[in-house]
């Protein structure tokens, strides 16, 4: 009886010893998924074993348009070259394949050359394995003699510029995979260059190993999509421009996929490959690259560099005015106070009296692109030139929305105040004012300043 | 043996309970987790009888085809809850600026309908859209309900050229006719003509309307010279597309080749050698007086005029870095003998092994 009792005590305490281990592990996993949904790497398949040679994952990017990070005039925006690594990061290195599609930035005015060189530089810190480069930077990296550079930094790809700078065109990496290895090969067209019917050259045969052939295309027409799958040589097309978002485009046959990879940077394009029953599997999914996405210190510092060589290059002078009509010229927000007291102290407490310290305390003071939107008159002569030179015109003052004021005050208001009047959506675009489409009324009442019986007057 | 007894139903039950706490937390951990990535579509619904509240989106993509860019358009998404329960919904999520969802009400009852307005400014870049929204709801099945909206940003005005490129040496810099078209082809009419400096002005009647304005500009060399780069934004009156820009560049008398020295992979005191050239864009003859760097990082090597060109064959030593500095800067004039100066910008930047090496000590 003694031997019994103690049998079934022993068995209760490994019953009890079993409920504790599963509740524990139970409440480790559950932890686990959360964490990985709120660091903003997606959900469960983060979780998938990092050395795992199970699959292989492609990360791709494109069309950063001199978008290096959001402005952060509004909060939820998406993108910033310093939060891709947290996404780049939840592969192993070993496993994974960065491709940016190129068109780094949109002109080859003086900012934008500054913003190419920083992204090139950037794909370099990010471990990208690879760029190809539009046309347009194919035309920069040729007339600024950088194709050399580049390649110094990342391994370089192009359908556009001359052979004599010694562009390549595709471009292989072997990744392990299940019990060997994986081609990816990666390719450039430019249809005009070169027609579909010819793109074999630019793949090579892979007797001894499993290959993924990826085609990267700037126009992506229907006639384009067929005429490559007819080929049947190309398992994943890129449609380098075009969606604003990275989207499937077409994904109708079997063992054909094609997208595209969206614009100024808010997402990052996965292409997970694995095998099911023998064959390879094709998961895409866009990654948002969002806010509360950790930033890598060695991007922060670039981007402070890229702030800096802004500065020392004087952009925010050199930036063209036009010349106001009829003699006009801006006073400054500060010579209306005498007689427009009221609206003057009104404003004086809003948002936009304080819309250069916002920039300041950024550090992007010198950025012409942000700068337009926190001054008076930057567009023209007489307006904002430098916060030494035109102290008066820091902020959304008085003129932004009322026109040129120095006429109107030395006539004491005789002459009324004329275009250039600046409207609400030149600075409140979608990129930088999410919320002002549909609340308009509710941004209007953010910037009352005028007396509530005197409104028809005293508005724009 | 009592209190032996009472022992095991003690532990028996402390077994029990952490077995079933276990068993209720197992598939939370494995519950598919919440799709947040654009492009995933509704959920499929299950065949069998869910009793709670239940979302049935109408039609979850709407589809505004061609729009304008800049351009303001609105839609409403129609929602039901087919559910035997109050539909909560906790939140309509949207994965870019661009969609503004408005709610006027957050419960409602079985068979009750309701709406999701959505506002949504087009960009003023060309090309296809498609955004994403997300209704968070109590529905268990389908707690976050995916609505597309799509379009084409399609420009509705065309300018010819887009880039000016002027020449000193031509007749009116070489300024070709500005053709201004209506791809929608509703008329307009031109409100006004600016240019950077004003160097650039045109004669045009802003009362005549039509579907295409063929513009002659005219050009004062003067002004052009002190803006040698700048744009010219032509105002109209058509319905969707306000304004046009063209930009401008002067050819400028002398080309520096490349017209900016960068440097990657930049390491401390590790000279690099580059060459740089200046030409005269028109052909002149030149001679060069002087050529200095400014902070000493670039190192002329040698000088020399080939075919009327000058090659500058340029040492840049990086300076030692400091608190990590990624980037170093120089600035390279050159002087022309009637006066102009040239300057050439020399831009470094450290190589990351640099950081490595720095972060191992």
């Amino acid at each position: 009886m003694r031997l019994l009792s103690w049998i079934f005590v022993l068995a209760v305490g490994c019953l009890c010893v079993l409920g504790c281990c599963f509740a524990l592990f139970s409440c480790s996993a559950a932890t686990m998924t959360e964490t990985a949904q709120q660091d903003g790497r997606q959900s469960s398949s983060a979780l998938q074993p990092k050395d795992s040679n199970d699959s292989i994952t492609i990360f791709i990017t494109g069309n950063e348009l001199g978008a290096m990070k959001p402005c952060g005039c509004s909060g939820g925006q998406l993108g910033g070259l310093d939060r891709r690594t947290a996404i780049f990061d939840s592969v192993a290195q070993t496993n994974r394949l960065i491709i940016d599609t190129g068109s780094f930035v949109e002109t080859d005015s003086s900012q934008d050359l500054v913003k190419f060189n920083i992204i090139v530089q950037a794909l370099g810190l990010l471990d990208y394995d690879l760029a190809s480069l539009s046309e347009k930077d194919s035309e920069i990296a040729e007339s600024l003699g950088m194709w050399d550079q580049i390649s110094s930094v990342v391994n370089v790809i192009s359908a556009y510029g001359s052979d004599a700078s010694g562009r390549q065109k595709s471009f292989t990496k072997n990744l392990p995979f299940k019990d060997g290895t994986i081609a990816v090969t990666v390719a450039a067209l430019n249809t005009e260059d070169m027609p579909v019917g010819e793109i074999s050259e630019l793949f090579e045969l892979q007797d001894d190993c499993k290959a993924v052939n990826l085609l990267i295309v700037d126009d992506c027409d229907s006639d384009i999509i067929s005429s490559v799958a007819e080929m049947g040589i190309v398992d994943c097309l890129i449609c380098s421009s075009g969606n604003d978002e990275p989207e499937v485009i077409d994904d109708s046959q079997e063992g054909f996929l094609v997208f595209s990879v969206g614009q100024l940077g808010k997402y990052v394009s996965r292409l997970r490959i694995s095998e099911v029953e023998g064959e390879l599997a094709y998961d895409f999914s866009a990654i948002p690259v969002t806010e509360d996405l950790p930033q890598a210190d060695s991007l922060v510092q670039l981007y402070k560099s890229y702030q800096q060589i802004v500065k020392e290059e004087n952009l925010l002078e050199q930036y063209p005015r036009f010349v106001l009509p009829d003699g006009l010229e801006y006073a400054g927000s500060e010579s209306c106070r005498i007689c427009h007291w009221y609206e003057y102290d009104k404003w004086s407490t809003k948002a936009h009296a304080g819309a250069y310290a916002t920039l300041e305390k950024v550090g992007s003071q010198y950025d012409p692109e942000c700068v337009i939107c926190h001054v008076v008159g930057m567009d023209y002569q007489s307006g904002f030139v430098s916060e030494q030179e035109t102290p008066d015109l820091k902020n959304v003052g008085c003129e932004n929305c009322h026109g040129p004021g120095l006429e109107h005050n030395i006539t004491l208001g005789e002459a009324l105040t004329i275009e250039p009047k600046a409207s609400c959506t030149d600075c409140h675009t979608p990129d930088h004012s999410a919320e002002y489409a549909g609340n308009e009324d509710v941004y209007l009442e953010k910037i009352t300043h005028w007396r509530q019986n005197d409104s028809v007057n005293n508005q724009p | 043996m009592k209190r032996f007894f009472q022992i095991v139903v003690i532990l028996m039950v402390i077994g029990g309970l952490l077995y079933s706490a276990g068993a209720q937390e197992q598939p939370q951990a494995q519950k598919p987790a919440p799709e947040t990535e654009a492009g995933s579509e509704q959920a499929e619904m299950p065949e069998v009888v869910v009793l709670g509240p239940k979302i049935q989106v109408e039609n979850p993509t709407h589809n505004f085809g061609k729009m304008a860019p800049g351009s303001k358009n609105k839609c409403e998404f129609r929602f039901k809850n087919v559910g035997d329960d109050v539909l909560k919904i906790k939140k309509v999520k949207k994965t870019c600026g661009c969609t503004v969802p408005q709610l006027s009400k957050k419960e409602y009852e079985p068979g009750e309908s309701g709406t999701v307005k959505v506002t949504y400014r087009a960009s003023k870049r060309a090309g296809a859209v498609s955004k994403h929204l997300y209704i968070q709801s109590n529905d268990k099945l389908n707690p976050k309900v995916t609505l597309t909206i799509k379009g084409e940003v399609a420009k509705k005005i065309n300018v010819e050229p887009k880039r000016l490129k002027q020449i000193l040496k031509d007749e009116n810099a070489g300024c070709p006719p500005i053709t201004i078209t209506s791809l929608d082809k509703k008329p307009f009419s031109i409100k006004k003509f600016k240019s950077t400096g004003n160097c650039i002005f045109v004669d045009f009647d802003p009362t005549e309307k039509a579907q295409k304005f063929v513009l002659e500009p005219k050009v004062s060399m003067a002004k052009l010279r002190k803006n040698p780069n700048g744009r010219i934004d032509i105002e109209l009156t058509h319905p969707s597309t306000d304004r046009v820009t063209v930009n401008y560049n002067l050819l400028s008398r002398f080309k520096v080749d490349p017209p900016k020295i960068i440097v990657f992979n930049a390491e401390p005191q590790k000279p690099t050698k580059k060459e740089v050239w200046v030409l005269n864009n028109y052909g002149e003859d030149f001679e060069i007086e002087s050529a200095s760097s400014e902070k000493g990082i670039i190192k002329i090597l040698s000088q020399e005029k080939v075919d009327g060109r000058y090659k500058f064959e340029l040492e840049i030593t990086p300076p030692e870095t400091k608190n990590l500095r990624k980037i170093f800067t120089d600035e390279l004039t050159v002087r022309v003998k009637d006066g102009e100066k040239l300057r050439v910008t020399c831009r470094g930047f450290y190589s990351r092994k640099l950081d490595t090496g720095q972060a191992k000590k």
